[in-house]
């Protein structure tokens, strides 16, 4: 549809001929959908902060005599085979979850994307260099050979049961991806003329590094880094429900879905539904806000116009049409 | 002559590739905590029975020489025993591998059925219906976590309306397994003519493959998508358009032109898909081989760990072989290259 991508430019111009340089959030004000991601991430990390003075209840101390109770006003989620209340759990829970995923994202981001900028600068450059970066390569090419969940449940098991474990298998799997994206960042930009002429200018690899690559990559690295705390906490969920992540009585979504696996089998659905809910909001929060940051480091999508402003766009084409 | 060039240069490539999984998973594994021999013996063995059943097992050797010995007996064809089983590793992965493939295949199959049309229609008018439903599924649906998703279903469906069979494995547990032929007790149970069994095994397969095709349809989406958006400027879905073609038939042209794109993608997701299906095999008991890799890992047992390893990696060599093929058969620019 050539001639529909030649009416998407001409729209973004004539919907905005004189906001050529649109702030971050008038960007995001054009698109409300972004704008709920974050909402949905601050609104989880708020509750998850302020969870010791919302919580009905404790979210570790069990009343046997609460035994699986069933929704009700008192109780607004139940409670699990344990007798613990979901619904303090549940907004306990991002302070563990959010946690290891913020914590093991930037742990990945940072050794990633430093591994991948020298890589990426190092690449056909002379010998010894050019062959470190190669073997960086080819091992972060083994690491990406086995599938993500099989490799950090392995990591666990040999780190032991425990958070610093969680965090450090979930870095260590996610470091390829920064430094395949870092990589390629850093090989297509140091062939920029004025990358070029730094060089010329006697300018080293740290130099380059901070004062070119570094922020010119920043937005990508930065949208990966979001979409990547979504699925930590995916993969820190699934560690748990497996029996491999935090230990039992740890508000935890992943921990809590597996404790309501049997209840759900015999038809108490709440003890698994609310953690899984809520999960999936915080997820897609953190997705969204990377789908922003994706969009506004892309410069042409930056400037596509949104949904709502083509169908008017094209509501004004008809328009014309009609009366000419 | 050109397919047994890739076929060669595939295999001459596996080798080196093959043998460095095996090394980092031996090394890895063998970090796992947890001595195999007092756990095969039970907490009332004596320590000179144990010394006796380690020296036997070659533990007390050096890590070097427990991976020559590993080589050695790969090379027979031998995959060494499982301590939690005790059965030879080969006996266990040729009764699980099947069930997992079960899965997989259909899961991808009813991911194609989902992901290819939707991102057709997605990539065709990016403004349109099918973008918003599309964003709106990846978006979602990637939100939610496949274990989840299951329980769900088996909540909805078994729990609540009884349209399903109980999440209990392959199989009715009063029905006795078909006559091995495949591994797959629905095209096994299907070979003998036995319909009632096949009619069991499919009612089994149905929650599982849902969540996973769900789940799977999201990469399948992504990937159509940006292919046709990508095809959407090329002069011949111009011309095509200037000629009048009706909508639906210029999709169609973009999606011929669109496969050789999308099908090579689909290799590493089936390659992902054996080692993911494992969540959703717990939550169905489905006894595949990811339940047994994990129960592996958890428990030291290096020989069954490392056996899975092997077979997950020679599969995906398997798979990405039969991705060229289909490559070259799509594409002309390769076929005359």
């Amino acid at each position: 549809m050539a001639v529909s991508a030649i009416a998407a430019d001409s729209a973004a111009s004539a919907a905005a001929p004189s906001r050529e340089r649109w702030t971050f959030l008038v960007f995001l004000w054009r698109r409300p959908r972004f704008l709920v991601g974050y909402a949905l991430v601050s609104g989880v990390v708020a509750i998850g902060l302020l969870s010791p003075w919302l919580a009905p209840h404790s979210p570790t101390d069990a009343e046997s005599a609460a035994y699986l109770l069933a929704p009700s006003l008192a109780r607004p989620m139940g409670t699990d085979v344990a007798g613990l209340d979901v619904l303090s759990r549940v907004i306990a829970a991002p302070r563990v979850d959010v946690t290891i995923a913020l914590v093991s994202t930037c742990l990945a981001a940072l050794i990633g994307s430093g591994l991948g900028a020298f890589i990426g600068l190092w690449e056909g450059r002379d010998g010894l260099r050019s062959a470190a970066a190669g073997f960086g390569l080819r091992v972060s090419d083994v690491v990406q050979a086995f599938p993500v969940f099989a490799l950090a449940l392995v990591l666990v098991a040999v780190l032991g049961q425990g958070m610093r474990s969680i965090v450090l298998a979930i870095g260590v799997v996610n470091i390829p991806v920064y430094l395949r994206i870092m990589r390629g960042q850093t090989l297509a930009l140091r062939t920029l003329a004025y990358v070029e002429a730094a060089r010329i200018a006697g300018a080293g690899d740290a130099y380059v590094l901070a004062r070119h690559i570094a922020p010119n990559a920043m937005p990508v690295i930065l949208a990966q880094m979001a979409v990547g705390v979504g699925t930590a906490i995916m993969l820190t969920a699934g560690l748990s429900f497996i029996g491999a992540g935090v230990r039992a009585p740890t508000p935890e979504w992943g921990a809590m879905i597996a404790s309501g696996f049997q209840s759900v089998v015999t038809g108490q659905w709440w003890p698994a539904l609310f953690p899984g809910l809520a999960l999936a909001v915080t997820v897609l929060g953190f997705g969204l806000v990377g789908a922003s940051l994706e969009a506004w480091s892309n410069p042409r999508e930056r400037t596509k116009p949104s949904r709502r402003e083509w169908l008017a766009f094209l509501a004004r084409v008809k328009a014309a049409r009609k009366s000419a | 002559m050109n397919v047994l060039l890739i076929a060669a240069s595939r295999l001459v490539s596996a080798g080196p590739q093959l043998f460095g999984v095996i090394l980092v998973s031996f090394f890895l594994l063998k970090l796992i905590p947890g001595d195999p021999a007092p756990m095969m013996l039970g907490p009332l063995a004596t320590t000179e029975a144990v010394e006796k059943l380690r020296a036997e097992m070659g533990l007390d050797q050096p890590l070097p020489i427990q991976f020559g010995r590993y080589l050695e007996r790969l090379a027979h064809g031998d995959l060494g025993r499982s301590w939690q089983t005790t059965n030879s590793v080969t006996k266990d992965l040729g009764e699980r591998l099947p069930a997992t493939l079960e899965l997989v295949v259909l899961g991808l199959l009813l991911a194609i059925v989902i992901g290819l049309p939707l991102g057709l229609a997605a990539g065709r008018s990016p403004f349109g219906r099918a973008a918003s439903a599309a964003d709106l599924y990846s978006l979602g649906a990637g939100a939610m976590p496949d274990f989840w998703i299951a329980l769900m279903l088996i909540y909805l469906f078994y729990a609540t309306l009884g349209w399903a069979p109980a999440p209990l494995g392959r199989l009715d547990i009063a029905m006795a397994p078909p006559e091995r032929i495949t591994g797959s007790f629905l095209v096994d149970a299907l070979l003998a003519g036995d319909f009632e069994t096949a009619r069991s095994a499919a009612s089994q397969l149905v929650l599982p493959v849902l969540t996973l095709g769900f789940v799977t349809a999201i990469p399948v989406l992504k990937i159509t998508r940006s292919a046709v958006a990508q095809l959407n400027a090329s002069d011949f879905v111009r011309f095509a358009e200037a000629k009048g073609l009706a909508p639906r038939c210029v999709s169609q042209h973009v999606l011929r032109a669109a496969l050789p794109q999308i099908v090579p993608a689909l290799g590493p997701l089936a390659s992902a898909l054996i080692g993911g299906t494992v969540l959703v095999e717990v939550v169905f008991a489905w006894g595949g081989a990811g339940q047994y890799a994990v129960s592996a890992v958890l428990n030291a047992d290096i020989n069954a760990a490392l056996g899975f390893v092997l077979a997950a990696a020679v599969l995906s060599l398997a798979i990405h072989l039969l991705i060229d093929l289909a490559s070259l058969a799509l594409d002309p620019r390769i076929r005359t290259a």
